[in-house]
């Protein structure tokens, strides 16, 4: 393929919606949560080089993901674990 | 003690202790992030999670150390919530979950989004915009997102702890994920972000 023709076919790549976006993007899921298999990894690190949308989905599931991650997760009232505590204790065996 | 109740306590009380303070108690901050997050409430989390641990104290015989003690409390929080907090809780509902499913079970949601949500969009929110959107899911989609996402429960994890096949787990959190990523694509508009 010549240069031009190559970098028509980049550009195409890169605008177009992904032709198999539905599976592209189960697949994507399975690698952003590690449960992705050798080949699963191996299919999208060579699709997203090419394929701005699921590269851009990757991405966007990556940093919600990781957001959640880092905003929502909380610590428990201190009082919470002495509470608990006690009631264990006069708990029967 | 006869030797038939001896069979069934196993475990001697220090020995109950010993896994309850080593295995249990180091996922309190886990267990109550989870229980807050299904009722909203920090007192109902308080006692859904006390709950939880008190049952898990009295059953403890029924847990095989080396396995996955987070999952194991995770699911009786689960049921905990379902089967008693849910019932009995006749208050008015912070969230009319009938109201909501019956939009989250249309075939729309399905519909994979690749909306204009940008990774630099979702960078710049703030903590209020991806918890309030959190919220607003259903609860059985806010679910496998705080066990995914949050909580980092492989998907046979997550299909234990709810009863459910590992498919549904999968299309379920690809539902969950859709409907969280419309939610921050509202806010984003709301807040003109480009």
């Amino acid at each position: 393929m010549n240069s031009f023709l190559s970098k028509f076919v980049k550009k195409f790549k890169n605008n177009a919606e992904c032709p198999e976006k539905e599976k592209c993007l189960e697949i994507l899921s399975l690698v952003v949560d590690g449960e992705a298999n050798s080949e699963q990894k191996t299919y999208v690190k060579n699709h997203i080089k090419d394929c701005m949308p699921c590269n851009k989905e990757y991405e966007v599931e990556k940093a919600i993901k990781e957001l959640l991650q880092e905003k929502c997760v909380g610590k428990a009232p201190s009082d919470l674990l002495e509470s608990i505590k006690t009631k264990i204790n006069q708990s029967p065996i | 003690m006869s030797n038939e109740e001896k069979d069934i306590n196993k475990h001697t009380k220090s020995e109950k202790d010993r896994v309850f303070n080593e295995e249990f108690l180091p996922h309190i901050n886990s267990m109550y992030n989870f229980g807050y997050r299904l009722t909203f409430d920090e007192d109902d989390a308080k006692d859904l999670v006390q709950d939880t641990y008190l049952k898990a104290y009295r059953f403890i015989d029924s847990f095989q150390e080396g396995t996955n003690a987070k999952a194991w409390l995770f699911r009786i929080l689960k049921n905990s919530f379902i089967n008693d907090f849910r019932k009995k809780s006749k208050q008015p509902a912070k969230v009319d979950y009938q109201e909501i499913e019956s939009y989250y079970n249309s075939d729309d949601v399905d519909k994979t989004i690749t909306t204009d949500l940008r990774v630099e969009t979702v960078q710049d929110m703030i903590g209020d915009e991806i918890s309030n959107a959190l919220n607003s899911l259903d609860v059985d989609f806010r679910t496998v997102i705080i066990l995914c996402d949050l909580e980092g429960f492989k998907y046979d994890e997550m299909a234990k702890i709810l009863d459910i096949p590992i498919g549904t787990v999968r299309s379920r959190l690809h539902r969950a994920r859709n409907l969280l990523k419309e939610n921050l694509r509202d806010y984003a508009n709301k807040m003109g972000y480009k």
